[in-house]
């Protein structure tokens, strides 16, 4: 049987309860999304193919328990991990000020190559924002990764998110294709045209 | 601090417990509330384990048979009594050395299910771990989990794996139809709870059939073992081999006191009840 994928890349989601990783995924992998799921018990995972420059990419998304004491059981899925995403809430402080510990455990759990990328998500709730955009942007560049605002109500910037992370992995999987590979974080993204085709491209 | 933090994590899971419930549904709903006072109150009851996900699972099914205050003591009584407490403590090996078990059982009863899990890299943490921590749930239908709480009620909380491998043996065929990852688990996860009312009956009588205490038993042991070993991979001087077979040696002893302390427990209550 013919393979309906070029790649297969395994992504993970990691941070505070209820900042919305589930939600980021069932958006980014089911286009859609409601407030009625209920709390992740542990781990799970969806499943996207995207096409990123003329590859089929197979995404396995695994989602995490946010609580602290989950770690013993979540931490063992991130050693197969190509890609991490970090989430933090931007009405939430807390959750923000925890990706620090979240890191942490990256560095003490994952593979060293593994790419990691960092989302303020529920932007669509500015009235309640605590977090501000420069600050998760000073963090992100510190760490010299990319970081979105993102919305999983709203959809904004999911799928460029996903997309960018996978793009990354592809580039430094398939050997040095491309030399500009030392953009600083979000650039130029432009949007996926995911309603026809699936497609993610970036400028 | 530490309280209000937990406290803001059990108010938000509240909300995200069986959604779709009429009596959950509505945000900041009768439901909600009293779910909220149980875990809170639980919370300050037993700072140890305070508020872990999947607990709310626990306190929602005694809340949509019983009022607030009688659900509260029958969570206490699951925790403490029928031994369900010790998979939510903060470090959480009870809950590694359960799916340990789990496994091991599968290896022992259906050892092609095991293989074919194991192939696909699928271990029990994947899809059991919400079996155990919510009591089945938070995916099973709601009759049925009444029915795994009264068999909690009789026997504790062995009776958790005796329904996994229950479930798992019934829908072997189903399962080893698959053949990936996604597939497998996504059958385990989202088909295999809809039990009908024969599949139901089927595996509640196939619980009162099992018994597995003492293979737990062995596991749990087995378990330690396995992990003493990881962390400490150096190899043993005689002395240090001599001192942990003493050890060992010693602890087995006691075991066997113990066990035969149990025996004549056993044979004295028997003839007690015969004549």
């Amino acid at each position: 049987m013919a393979k309906a994928y070029d790649h297969l890349f395994k992504l993970l989601l990691i941070g505070d309860s209820g900042v919305g990783k589930t939600c980021l995924i069932i958006r980014f992998a089911e286009d859609n999304f409601n407030n009625t799921y209920i709390s992740t018990i542990g781990i799970d995972f969806k499943i996207r193919t995207v096409d990123i420059e003329g590859k089929k990419i197979k995404l396995q998304v695994w989602d995490t328990a946010g609580q602290e004491r989950f770690k013993t059981i979540t931490t063992a899925y991130y050693r197969g991990a190509m890609g991490i995403i970090l989430v933090y809430d931007i009405t939430d402080e807390k959750s923000f000020e925890n990706i620090q510990n979240w890191m942490k455990s990256i560095k003490e759990n994952a593979s060293a190559g593994v790419e990691r990328l960092l989302l303020g998500n529920k932007c669509d709730m500015e009235a309640k924002r605590k977090v501000q955009k420069e600050q998760a942007d000073k963090l992100a560049r510190e760490h010299g990764i990319r970081f979105f605002e993102t919305s999983a109500k709203s959809s904004m910037n999911v799928d460029e998110a996903f997309c960018s992370l996978a793009r990354d992995i592809l580039l430094k999987s398939g050997g040095r294709r491309l030399k500009n590979n030392n953009k600083p974080p979000s650039t130029d993204l432009k949007t996926c045209d995911k309603k026809n085709t699936n497609k993610c491209s970036l400028g | 601090m530490v309280l209000a933090w937990g406290a803001l994590t059990c108010f938000v899971s509240t909300g995200r417990t069986f959604p779709t419930h009429p009596y959950y549904s509505t945000q900041l709903g009768a439901g909600q509330l009293s779910l909220y006072n149980i875990l809170k109150a639980y919370s300050l009851l037993d700072q140890e384990v305070g508020y872990c996900q999947g607990l709310s699972f626990v306190a929602g099914i005694l809340l949509l048979h019983m009022g607030e205050e009688e659900a509260f003591n029958m969570l206490k009584f699951l925790m403490f009594d029928m031994g369900l407490r010790k998979q939510y403590r903060p470090d959480m090996i009870i809950l590694q050395i359960q799916m340990y078990q789990l496994s091991r059982l599968l290896h022992d009863y259906h050892r092609d299910l095991y293989d074919h899990l194991e192939e696909h890299e699928i271990g029990p943490s994947l899809y059991a771990a919400p079996w155990f921590l919510t009591v089945f749930a938070s995916q099973f239908p709601l009759g049925f989990v009444a029915r795994v709480f009264d068999m909690i009620f009789l026997q504790g909380s062995e009776v958790i794996f005796k329904v996994a491998l229950s479930l798992l043996g019934s829908h072997k065929p189903l399962i080893l139809q698959h053949e990936n990852l996604e597939t497998i688990v996504d059958f385990i996860k989202s088909t295999l709870p809809n039990l009908g009312l024969v599949q139901m009956e089927k595996t509640i009588s196939q619980v009162f059939e099992t018994d597995i205490s003492k293979q737990l038993q062995a596991y749990e042991v087995e378990y330690h073992v396995l992990q003493e070993e990881l962390i400490d991979p150096s190899p043993l001087s005689e002395n240090q081999r001599m001192d942990k077979l003493e050890k060992a040696n010693s602890s087995l002893r006691k075991q066997n006191l113990d066990l035969l302390e149990q025996l004549q427990v056993g044979r004295i209550s028997k003839a007690a009840t015969c004549t």
